[in-house]
């Protein structure tokens, strides 16, 4: 019975699913047969305003008609854009013979009636963009669920799964999404953008501009599960953005000792791996002091927190380069599988060190060693090697966030690059349920603690929250999250959840 | 604070009636119907193997876990504790086995902590006082870590005493105290007796429940077997209750025998390190066992470190197998076939948060490196394997050991280190603080090792269990041999032993 649950879960999802890239599929197709009739194309963002925000069908048919009788249709940008026919059966047949007469009735001066009014209308539009946004998440969550649960084979327990901090992790982020979603009924839409080819949305969004603390929060989990808090990862962001800016400028032929910024003289693949290396070093460097000198996590991090950004200044005499050369641009604005590029490293990264740490015995010697260093060290468990290793990651792992986020603003910002990140990395540990004192960890949660607080960004900027406001307002929601999270909670919620299964198993019998 | 009964303690009275206490932990029912009664001004002994539901049973009284069924009544009037905190205001104090004082807090600080009383001069005085009526002539103003164990446990029962109680708790209060610190505290017990206060006491040495206990009650496996005077029934009749088998039987081991010409496992010459060892040299054959007597703080810990490479010898050398080999970490010692039982299994033993299976493969799995990782299906099989010989009292291996009780843990690492099949086991006070019936199991695992080939160090602060078990007996005094002697042992032996520790001198 219980395997059968599992596999409705599966099927539901995969429907709710389907339903949702059939909206999605249909309003590609909409906005193709807009392309194709008219030559002219419209980014998502005008798309969106123009069709599905809450305009009144005749505004909209004013706008739609102003925009291609001036023949301007939207930003220039987009306007190059070549349409491309997508197969989606229906809509394409219906736009081919859309086309043939669209010119004719362009000229007859309406052209929305000609082209929308024939096979859709706008509240029809409105309501697939709203429900692809709600069917699309929902369906992908159900079926994770259906699948994780057929893979682990384990049995429904709703009382452990109440207990663990994760499920409440993951419904405090479901609560702020709703509110989000009750605010703007098309907060969750998706949409492909032909131009740089990515799916666009706020959720993508979220999880783009998550990428960064969910990559250092992979070492910061482990860090944490030894017992100790690495204090430097912000500082390491900054010293490998400026390590890379400086070598893409890096000229030593150039009288300026420059480049202009649009090529570099190193291979690019250096210029990468510079930073990296550097960043292992310094997390290597972290980790001698603690494993072998013994020093307080805290106070041995500390080192590098205030002197890597002085670090990076010397680096970079104090400048602020930017550069042009659009491979770098790639790791952090490129599109990669439809995807934003940083989401697609994160992922990669994510499932490396989680087979890593859990596919070997590592995992379990780090939470060996957070529990009982003497035992684990009785053992025979080298934790001097553990501790190393361990640094030295999140080392590495600081220097590839620090240039995701360089790449994003094509620059260098010794100053305010990875600025509070050593927080937010171990907030998102803490808040994905592992123990500040050591121990068992779960870089799952992790993942989702550094969606929640995202999340939490773009749900403030979202609502127009004055700038000045967003830290209280961050902190507000942050610790309704860590209330929620408390033992106390979740052993009452736990307990009842217990109690009412007692009392149906015993109404069964 | 009520004080009515103090004072009819003349006349038996039951200060204390627990009835038909229920309490389920998930698949296990821990206390079924158990009744206890406590009368004013006596002490009563509450026994019962590990698991067979003592601490359960304190911890309804105490409101740290909340009864399922049944009622309990303090002077009549019934009661339901909801926290330890709201036990103490209701007048039942405890004294937990593990200390739970602030280090680093001064004597007559830790007595009046969370009191209303904050004037320096007045806690000081009042705790010397409080102090001397406890017989300890101390500075009250030094910090606590100054203390020994001893006065530590004196100072945490004087805090427990101090808040007017009615009942007063021992947990296991003499299980880090020496013979005239035991004494001490008989004193002091009997003096609160005096003063009309019930007080429980749990402790798994029987000589000391028959020297000072006036009743007893019995606990088997969640089940009350019933309470009785301390006249009415004898050792014997008492461990057959307990364990619920004969005692006879348990205990019916013996040495195995050791091969003339069986090679050597482990050699040891003139191991020293400054201050603990002076100067130990060893021999052990295959398949023999090796005791250690001596007193705490001998050297026989320290020994047993040295061959294992907790600490770093700074002299002498050892050959294991007849190679020699240079060990200095754990680890190295592991590699050559050498594992470790350390003495105190909370600090140095168990993980407490991971799952049995997981603390049973730690060793093995150190061996091999974590790349070279034991694939879940193994692990599973190494876990049911050593639960079911070692029978290890768990619903599963996905239990955390934490949770286990004392014996069932001390089974557990014993089963990490036979998993690594080792050529040299050295058991450090492997039967401490557990039950009757599994000190005997251990002991009989570790004798069957030793018939299987393993050669065994045994070091244990119950002489009898010494010489009950081993082939050859080194006896440890200031960090030096001070006698070994060889088997076959006779009822002569202990006193001989204790001679050779008492006066030091030389003999067989």
């Amino acid at each position: 019975m219980k395997k059968k649950l599992h596999l409705i879960l599966l099927i539901a999802g995969a429907v709710v699913l389907a339903a949702g890239l059939y909206c999605f599929a249909s309003i590609c197709g909409m906005k193709d047969a807009v392309y194709a009739g008219y030559g002219v194309s419209f980014s998502d963002a005008s798309f969106a305003k123009v069709f599905v925000n809450d305009h009144d069908e005749e505004a909209v048919r004013e706008d739609f008609n102003a925009a291609v009788l001036s023949g301007t249709g939207d930003s220039a940008a987009d306007g190059t854009e070549a349409p491309t026919g997508t197969e989606t059966p229906a809509e394409t047949e219906a736009t081919g013979a859309e086309t043939e007469t669209a010119p004719a009735a362009a000229s007859a001066g309406a052209p929305y009636d000609t082209v929308i009014g024939s096979f859709s209308r706008v509240s029809s539009l409105r309501t697939a963009w709203r429900l692809q946004g709600i069917f699309l998440p929902v369906g992908a969550l159900l079926c994770l669920a259906g699948l994780v649960l057929i893979l682990r084979g384990k049995h429904l327990d709703f009382a452990s799964i109440m207990r663990s901090k994760i499920t409440w992790a993951v419904i405090a982020e479901i609560l702020i999404l709703i509110v989000c979603l009750i605010i703007r009924p098309d907060f969750f839409s998706i949409s492909y953008q032909p131009s740089n080819h990515m799916l666009y949305g706020n959720l993508i969004d979220i999880i783009n501009r998550s990428a960064e603390i969910t990559i250092i929060g992979m070492g910061m989990t482990m860090v944490i599960a030894l017992g100790g808090t690495d204090l430097s990862v912000g500082a390491l962001v900054a010293v490998s953005g400026a390590l890379a800016l400086k070598l893409m400028r890096w000229d030593p032929t150039n009288p300026l000792y420059q480049t202009p910024g649009d090529y570099t003289v190193y291979p690019f693949i250096l210029v990468l791996a510079v930073p990296l290396l550097v960043c292992l070093l310094m997390g290597l460097f972290n980790g001698m002091l603690i494993g072998r000198l013994k020093l307080q996590p805290i106070i041995a991090t500390l080192i590098l927190m205030v002197s890597g950004r002085g670090i990076a200044q010397i680096v970079t005499n104090g400048k602020q380069y930017t550069t042009m050369y659009s491979p770098f641009r790639w790791i952090g604005q490129g599109s990669c599988l439809y995807l934003p590029t940083p989401i697609v490293i994160t992922a990669v990264i994510v499932v490396g060190v989680m087979l890593f740490v859990r596919k070997t015995a590592f995992g379990t010697f780090v939470e060996s060693v957070g529990i009982n260093a003497n035992s684990s060290r009785l053992s025979g468990i080298d934790s001097r090697a553990i501790i190393l290793i361990v640094f030295a990651l999140t080392g590495l792992l600081s220097g590839i966030s620090g240039l995701i986020y360089s790449s994003r603003i094509m620059s260098n910002d010794s100053n305010n690059a990875g600025l509070n990140y050593e927080t937010d990395a171990i907030l998102s540990v803490v808040i994905g349920g592992t123990s500040m004192t050591g121990g068992k960890f779960s870089l799952a949660g992790t993942v989702i603690g550094s969606i929640i607080i995202r999340t939490i960004v773009t749900f403030v900027y979202f609502f127009g929250i004055p700038a000045d406001a967003t830290m209280a307002f961050k902190a507000l929601i942050i610790a309704v999250v860590i209330v929620l999270q408390a033992e106390p909670v979740r052993v009452w919620m736990a307990k009842r959840t217990e109690r009412r299964a007692l009392a149906k198993g015993g109404a069964m019998k | 604070m009520p004080e009515a009964v103090r004072t009819q303690t003349n006349e038996p009275q039951n200060i204390l009636e627990m009835r038909g206490i229920e309490m389920q932990f998930p698949g296990v029912k821990a206390l079924d119907g158990v009744d206890f009664f406590l009368r004013a001004g006596e002490i009563h002994a509450l026994l019962g193997e590990n698991g067979a539901g003592k601490s359960t049973l304190i911890k309804c009284l105490t409101g740290v876990n909340h009864k399922d069924a049944g009622t309990i009544l303090l002077d009549g009037k019934e009661i339901t504790p909801t926290s330890p905190q709201n036990a103490i205001t209701m007048g039942i104090a405890t004294v937990f086995q593990e200390i739970n004082l602030c280090p680093n807090l001064t004597v007559a600080e830790n007595i009046f902590v969370g009191r209303k009383e904050f004037k320096r001069k007045i806690i000081n005085a009042k705790a010397r006082e409080l102090m001397q009526r406890f017989h300890l002539d101390i500075d009250v103003t030094r910090p606590l870590s100054y203390y020994s164990t001893a006065v530590q446990q004196m100072v945490s029962i004087a805090r427990a005493v101090n808040i007017e109680s009615k009942i007063l708790i021992l947990d296991e209060p003499t299980s880090s105290l020496d013979e005239n610190e035991v004494q001490l505290l008989f004193a002091v017990m009997r003096e609160l007796k005096a003063a009309g206060m019930g007080i429980i006491f749990i402790t798994h040495f029987l000589d000391q429940i028959y020297a000072i206990s006036d009743r007893m009650t019995i606990l088997r496996n969640g089940r009350l077997v019933g309470t009785y005077d301390i006249g009415e029934i004898n050792k014997l009749q008492l461990v057959t209750l307990m364990v619920g088998k004969d005692m006879e039987n348990i205990f019916d081991l013996h040495p195995v025998q050791v091969a003339e010409d069986a090679p050597d496992t482990l050699k040891a010459e003139h191991l020293g390190a400054p201050g603990p060892v002076a100067d130990i040299s060893l021999e052990m054959k295959k398949g023999e066992l090796l005791g250690f007597a001596g007193l705490l703080g001998s050297g026989r810990t320290e020994t047993a470190e040295l061959i294992f490479g907790a600490n770093r010898p700074t002299s002498g050398k050892i050959e294991l197998k007849g190679k020699a080999v240079v060990v200095k970490k754990p680890f190295d010692a592991i590699m050559n076939g050498v594992a470790f039982c350390p003495e105190d299994r909370k600090r140095d033993g168990i993980v407490g948060d991971l799952s049995i299976r997981e603390n049973i493969m730690l060793a093995v799995q150190a061996k091999r490196g974590f790349l070279h990782p034991l694939s879940r299906a193994e692990q599973n099989e190494l876990a049911d394997k050593y639960i079911k010989a070692l029978s290890i009292a768990t619903p599963d291996a996905e239990k955390k050991i934490g949770e286990l009780s004392g014996g069932n843990q001390q089974k557990v690492i014993l089963a990490r280190w036979m998993a690594t099949q080792p050529d040299l086991l050295i058991l450090d006070e492997p039967t401490r603080g557990i039950d009757v019936g599994a000190k005997a199991e251990i002991q009989r695992l570790m004798l069957e090792m030793c018939g299987d080939g393993v050669s065994v160090i045994f070091i244990s602060s119950e002489m009898e269990e010494v010489i009950r078990c081993s082939n050859r007996i080194v006896v440890m005094r200031d960090g030096k041999k001070a006698a070994e002697l060889t088997g076959p042992f006779d009822s002569e032996t202990q006193s001989k032993i204790l001679q050779i520790i008492a006066e030091g001198g030389e003999a067989s």
